[in-house]
């Protein structure tokens, strides 16, 4: 005859270990899968967004009049005119200061605009502008801090007119 | 005669509970996998856009000093580090470029073609550029 047992063995005790520990490593990846798609698919808008802003850069370089392109030895600057009416010349500069003044601005006509803020990229480090002298072609390569994840890298390589 | 109360489940009960369970997270595993995979897609399609920008300025600057050598760079599936000949894949790394040009030497005009895929298999993903390029009279191009 059974008698009334109270409290649970060591037997349904290790089964329901085993099974809940299973459990819980078959469950983990899946939790994390919505924050993972959410940081791809940021990752995916901000370098629309960098691209995007770095786009009147590459306008500017393909409308500069020959041989008025001139740089800075760090590359952290350039500085050229553009064909128009009356050429204007803009400057590009790499300002590194800490805060939210750091980034690479435009100036021209005395105003200057802010393209791309939170750069990695220091004054001390590969410079942002890199001139190929051989095929004419001028690269822009600067590091953008995300909110999350790893720092996102935009170039852009536009070849001067002749 | 009253039944008697009846606690638990019973096996039938349990068989069709884990049975519309596993449908549920059957389903609900589909599609944040499909979802996993179309982030992926379109954050390499961007990716793969703005390489072929790079690579058509790249042509851009052969066809105006070496119009008649367009031919000579033809590449297939090379990384963006050999296709520049630079130290790094500019952040493009897992990406890869395929280019043709075609010369059309009755119109004096080149067509140049640009794939970029990713992915392996037999049919990778990828974006294509096509550009033509017009030769002038003293022999650079448009």
């Amino acid at each position: 005859m059974l008698s009334n047992r109270r409290g649970i063995t060591l037997v349904e005790i290790l089964l329901f270990s085993s099974i809940s520990i299973g459990l819980s490593f078959w469950l983990v990846p899946w939790l994390s899968k919505p924050s993972r798609i959410q940081q791809k698919m940021q990752a995916t808008l901000e370098q629309q967004k960098a691209l995007r802003a770095t786009d009147i850069f590459v306008n500017d370089i393909k409308q500069t009049l020959p041989g008025q392109l001139t740089f800075d030895p760090a590359g952290q600057s350039l500085t050229l005119e553009i064909a128009g009416e009356s050429p204007l010349q803009v400057r590009y500069i790499y300002q590194a200061s800490p805060g939210p003044q750091d980034g690479l601005y435009r100036i021209a006509n005395g105003s200057s605009t802010v393209l791309l803020s939170g750069l990695v990229t220091s004054a001390s480090s590969a410079p942002l502008f890199r001139y190929d002298s051989e095929l004419r072609i001028l690269t822009l390569d600067v590091l953008l801090k995300m909110v999350s994840g790893p720092p996102l890298r935009v170039v852009r390589r536009v070849a001067l007119a002749n | 005669m009253k039944r008697a109360k009846e606690l638990g489940f019973t096996a039938l009960e349990t068989v069709l509970a884990v049975a519309i369970l596993s449908i549920v997270g059957l389903v609900i595993s589909e599609v944040f996998t499909r979802t996993n995979r179309m982030a992926e897609n379109s954050r390499q399609s961007e990716r793969a856009v703005a390489l072929g920008d790079m690579v058509l300025e790249q042509y851009n600057a052969y066809a105006s000093q070496r119009y008649d050598l367009l031919p000579s760079y033809n590449s297939t599936k090379v990384r963006p580090r050999d296709f520049f000949r630079s130290d790094d894949d500019f952040g493009y790394g897992g990406l890869s470029i395929t280019t043709f040009a075609e010369p059309d030497l009755e119109n004096s005009l080149t067509q140049v073609t640009v794939k970029v895929s990713w992915g392996g298999g037999l049919f990778p993903p990828s974006v294509s550029f096509t550009k033509i390029y017009v030769q002038r009279m003293n022999g650079d191009a448009l």
